[in-house]
Order: structure tokens, then C-alpha cells, then sequence
């Protein structure tokens, strides 16, 4: 479970990025994170891998309290989230499944364990065959999914995904959409940042929108 | 630690040229200081060679004949404890070495009789620099003619022994710090290159040491790399200069220094001295690549 209990982000040169936020996750939830560019999405996720620390406020993911955490936690944490980054933060000098088994490599496991996962995970999102491809090699969808299966090897139990069809086109949102809603039934709690209102209309699942670093609403169903 | 390797090893083969440079500037180092080592031992082994002969005899008059009239000479030096040999020489023993040395010259043995060579005493010091604390007690004994002292040949020995390693080891240790500036720049950059990769690596969770691990192998490979090198250039470098250094040294057995690396067909000879060099210079190599990337780390990977 995630808890956000009056969250206030403040950096160095004053800018509020999260002002006084509180909402809480269960276990498997599909949360969407919706706003505005500059309305705080990223840094409220970056809050969450413990990138950023609160100025005020605390943020406790199961029995892991963020402020507190020491260093070995943080590690321990990490392990348990899987990230899409807007920019991908796909490695180019390394392929399609070495980007997928970097996540793998950290977590200590051996070649052949390896080589199994990478496999599921990039059959899950349709690119097995495109596993030597470097990303350069790759189109914007198709980035965005090795980025997927990246985030969710090594089965994290949270995914979050900011801006996970940003820049791809309509069918690729849908796809993408499709591989995320297979993920969340598999057990896995997702929160996602978007600005994409249609996809979010239409799955109807929770909405927490967020305008100039305040949350202003926390609902089911539409994107406004 | 095998993905650590891994990944050490592809940072080297996707930047070719710089750690060609890193390998190539402290392989210099390491020559440098290997050269100063050999040069250093042969020095050494010089200075032992010739602390065996004696280095103070004393040449008698005639009326010293027989080892009883020099006993108490000879038991106060030996209770100095510094004197490794003291042999008394009759006439008669004089003239069986002068016979030996001359045997090819008839004419020189016909001159010669036991009457007319002196009888001495040849000392040795077990350390040359205990040579003046002998001489003192020798210089001013009665019935002594003449007084051959070869303080000055291994005094200038010592001193020229201390200056190759006081220079030797002041050469190793400015290039060995140089090295570690290359290695802490070669590492630094490869850092920088890497930093999405960490930042990555970072944010899926990995340990500090984890992503530390490939730079500090990286250091590692250019120190004992370069050690390599050094060690093989430095062989074939003695076996090149091989015949002049045997023409130098004529008949001193610096066998580890010239025979050790010459006679390849004496592996039991060779094996022991060589591979004690090759592996006290891969140990200096670890620890300055170590030291260097380590640096580097700890510069560009604080968090």
C-alpha cells in the first residue's frame, strides 16, 4: 500500500512541485495520475522511488517509511518498483534484451534465470523478435514497450509509468494500454501519469488530478 | 561479481583507444621501476660479492712467520663480531698462490722464493660498513709493512648503491602518482560516459558497490596489464644487454641478474627469481590501478 500524507515538495529556487498532498493506494489498484505539464506527475513519482525526499509531510510504501529509510532500504525499495521513464532512460549501447536485463543483472540473478524472464517479458509486450535490435534501431511504440518490460522485470510489485504513450500514436497508446491493464491483473499496482484524457475516459479507473502541485480531485471514472 | 567483469570488460573494448593509452603511459611507469629494481639487486649483489673477499690485509715484516704471533690481533677482532673472515697467510702459503697464479710463466716462478713474500692477514667484514671499525683496529698493529685497504672502492659502492635506489625509488613514486592521475582521468571519463547507465542501474535498485565494482576492475586491469608489459619488456631488454652487462661483470655471480634471465635452458634457475619480479610488479599494479580508480569513484560516484 501506498500513503501520501501531506506531501509539500519544495526545491532549492522555491518552486512548490507538491503542495499539502494526501491520497493512498491499495494493494492492485490501477491509479491514473493526470494534470497539466508542470503540475507535479513526475515529481510526485520520482517522490516515490525516494529520487526526491519530501520538505514536508510522509510517504510510506508498505512497512517503508521514505523519510526515514536508510540507504540499504532505499536499494530494498527500488527492487519493489518498477519505473517507465518519460525519457525511457533506454541504454544505447546496449540491445533490446540487455536493456530488459539490466533490471535482472541488479537483482543478482543467474544467466539462465535471466534469459527466461527477459524472454516472458519481452513475449508479454510483442518484441521478442526485435531482442538484438539496439534503440536506435526501434520506433517510438516499440521503445516505449521494451521501457515496460524493463520496469517489470524482476516482477516489481508497484509500476509506475509516467508518460507511457506520450509521443506514440493512437493504436500504440492502446497497445501499450492493453500490456499495462494484462500487467495490473497479474497482481501488480500501477500508478500512471498521463495526458492522454481518451484512454482514460474509457477504462474507467481511478483519477487523481493534480493542478499546480495540489491534488484537486480523487475519483473513479473520468479524467475530468 | 561476474556481471561486474562483464561489464568492466565491455567498458574496455567500446573505448579501445583509452585504455590503450592508460596501459601504455603506466606501462612506462613500471618499467621505470622494474629497471631500478634489476639495477638495484645487481648493485646489491655486487656489494655482497665483494664484501666476501677480504677487503683489509695486512703485510708483514720478516719477523712474523707463524699464525701464533698475530693471535691477539686476531681474537680482538673477531670479538668485534663484524669481521666475517680472517685468514692468516704464511711465506710458504704466499708463495703456493703465487705459484698457482704464475704456473703458465716459468720465468716469474724462478724469481720467487717463499724469503722474499710477506706474510699476511687477509680480513673480511661481514657488512662493508663495518669495514673503518676493522681498519682502526688493524692501522697502527707493530711489524706491519704495508696495509691494503679497499675502503674507498666499496665505500663508493655504498654510496652509489644508495643513490640508485634513493633515485630509483623517488622515479618510481612520481610516475607510480602520475599513473594513478591517468587512471583516476581514464576512469573519471568513463564514469561521465556511463552516467544514464548509473543513473539507471540506480533507479532499478542496484547497490553503491555494485556499480562501483566494474570502474575499480577497470583500474585493476590497466595497473596489471601495464605490469605485464613492463615485466616482458624488461626481459627482453636484459637478454639484448645481456652480453655487455657479462662483459662488465666478468667474473662476479650475479646468477639471478644474468643468468637468471638468460640461460632459458635452467627453467629452475630463472622460474623463482623471475616470476617473484613479475609478481611483486602485478601487486604494485593492483594497488596503484586500485588506488587510481578508486579515486575516480569516489570523485564522480559519491552518492
Amino acid at each position: 500500500m501506498i500513503k501520501f500524507s501531506d506531501v509539500t515538495k519544495k526545491f532549492s529556487d522555491n518552486t512548490i512541485a507538491i503542495n499539502g498532498v494526501s491520497f493512498s493506494i491499495d494493494d492492485n489498484e490501477f491509479a491514473f495520475l493526470v494534470g497539466p505539464s508542470g503540475a507535479g506527475k513526475t515529481t510526485l513519482l520520482r517522490l516515490l522511488i525516494r529520487d526526491y525526499l519530501p520538505t514536508n509531510g510522509s510517504i510510506t510504501i508498505d512497512e517503508h517509511d521514505l523519510v526515514k529509510i536508510s540507504g540499504n532500504k532505499v536499494i530494498e525499495l527500488r527492487r519493489k518498483i518498477g519505473v517507465v521513464f518519460q525519457d525511457l532512460k533506454l541504454i544505447q549501447e546496449r540491445n533490446v534484451f540487455e536493456n530488459v536485463a539490466l533490471s535482472l543483472e541488479v537483482l543478482g540473478k543467474n544467466k539462465q534465470e535471466i534469459a527466461k524472464e527477459v524472454e516472458e517479458k519481452l513475449k508479454l509486450v510483442g518484441l521478442w523478435e526485435h531482442r538484438l535490435f539496439f534503440p536506435v534501431q526501434l520506433s517510438g511504440g516499440e521503445a516505449q514497450r521494451v521501457a515496460i518490460a524493463r520496469a517489470i522485470a524482476g516482477s516489481p510489485k508497484y509500476l509506475l509509468a509516467d508518460e507511457p504513450t506520450g509521443n506514440v500514436d493512437e493504436a500504440n497508446a492502446w497497445s501499450i494500454m492493453k500490456i499495462l491493464d494484462t500487467i495490473n491483473k497479474s497482481g501488480t499496482t500501477i500508478i500512471m501519469a498521463t495526458h492522454n484524457s481518451d484512454l482514460v475516459n474509457s477504462v474507467q479507473r481511478r483519477v487523481i488530478r493534480i493542478e499546480e502541485g495540489h491534488l484537486v480531485s480523487d475519483r473513479k471514472g473520468k479524467y475530468r | 561479481m561476474n556481471f561486474q567483469l562483464q561489464t568492466t570488460w565491455k567498458h574496455i573494448r567500446r573505448s579501445p583507444y583509452q585504455a590503450l593509452s592508460a596501459v601504455m603511459i603506466m606501462t612506462l611507469t613500471f618499467f621505470a621501476g622494474l629497471a631500478f629494481a634489476y639495477l638495484s639487486l645487481g648493485a646489491d649483489k655486487m656489494l655482497t660479492y665483494l664484501e666476501k673477499k677480504p677487503q683489509i690485509i695486512l703485510f708483514f715484516n720478516d719477523s712474523v712467520t707463524s699464525p701464533d704471533q698475530v693471535g691477539d690481533l686476531k681474537t680482538k677482532l673477531e670479538n668485534t663480531g663484524k669481521a666475517s673472515k680472517i685468514k692468516f697467510v704464511s711465506k710458504d702459503d704466499a708463495l703456493k698462490i703465487y705459484q698457482e697464479r704464475n704456473k703458465s710463466d716459468p720465468l716469474l716462478l724462478e724469481l720467487v722464493t717463499a724469503k722474499t713474500l710477506p706474510a699476511s692477514l687477509e680480513i673480511g667484514a661481514t657488512k662493508a660498513v663495518d669495514l673503518p671499525v676493522l681498519y682502526d683496529i688493524v692501522k697502527d698493529v707493530p711489524n706491519v709493512e704495508d696495509i691494503s685497504y679497499q675502503k674507498d672502492i666499496i665505500g663508493g659502492l655504498i654510496g652509489v648503491v644508495e643513490r640508485v635506489r634513493k633515485i630509483g625509488a623517488g622515479l618510481f613514486v612520481f610516475l607510480a602518482v602520475t599513473s594513478v592521475f591517468i587512471i583516476l582521468t581514464v576512469v573519471g571519463m568513463k564514469i561521465s560516459m556511463h552516467k544514464e547507465e548509473i543513473d539507471v542501474q540506480r533507479l532499478v535498485g542496484a547497490s553503491k558497490w555494485y556499480i562501483r565494482w566494474p570502474f575499480i576492475f577497470e583500474g585493476i586491469f590497466y595497473g596489471m596489464g601495464s605490469a605485464l608489459v613492463a615485466w616482458m619488456l624488461e626481459i627482453v631488454t636484459i637478454i639484448l644487454l645481456n652480453p655487455y652487462i657479462r662483459s662488465y661483470t666478468a667474473d662476479l655471480q650475479l646468477s639471478p641478474i644474468i643468468f637468471g634471465v638468460s640461460d632459458f635452458s635452467n627453467l629452475a634457475v630463472i622460474a623463482p627469481f623471475q616470476l617473484t619480479m613479475l609478481g611483486i610488479a602485478l601487486l604494485a599494479g593492483m594497488f596503484v590501478g586500485a588506488w587510481g580508480s578508486s579515486l575516480a569513484v569516489w570523485r564522480y560516484l559519491k552518492d
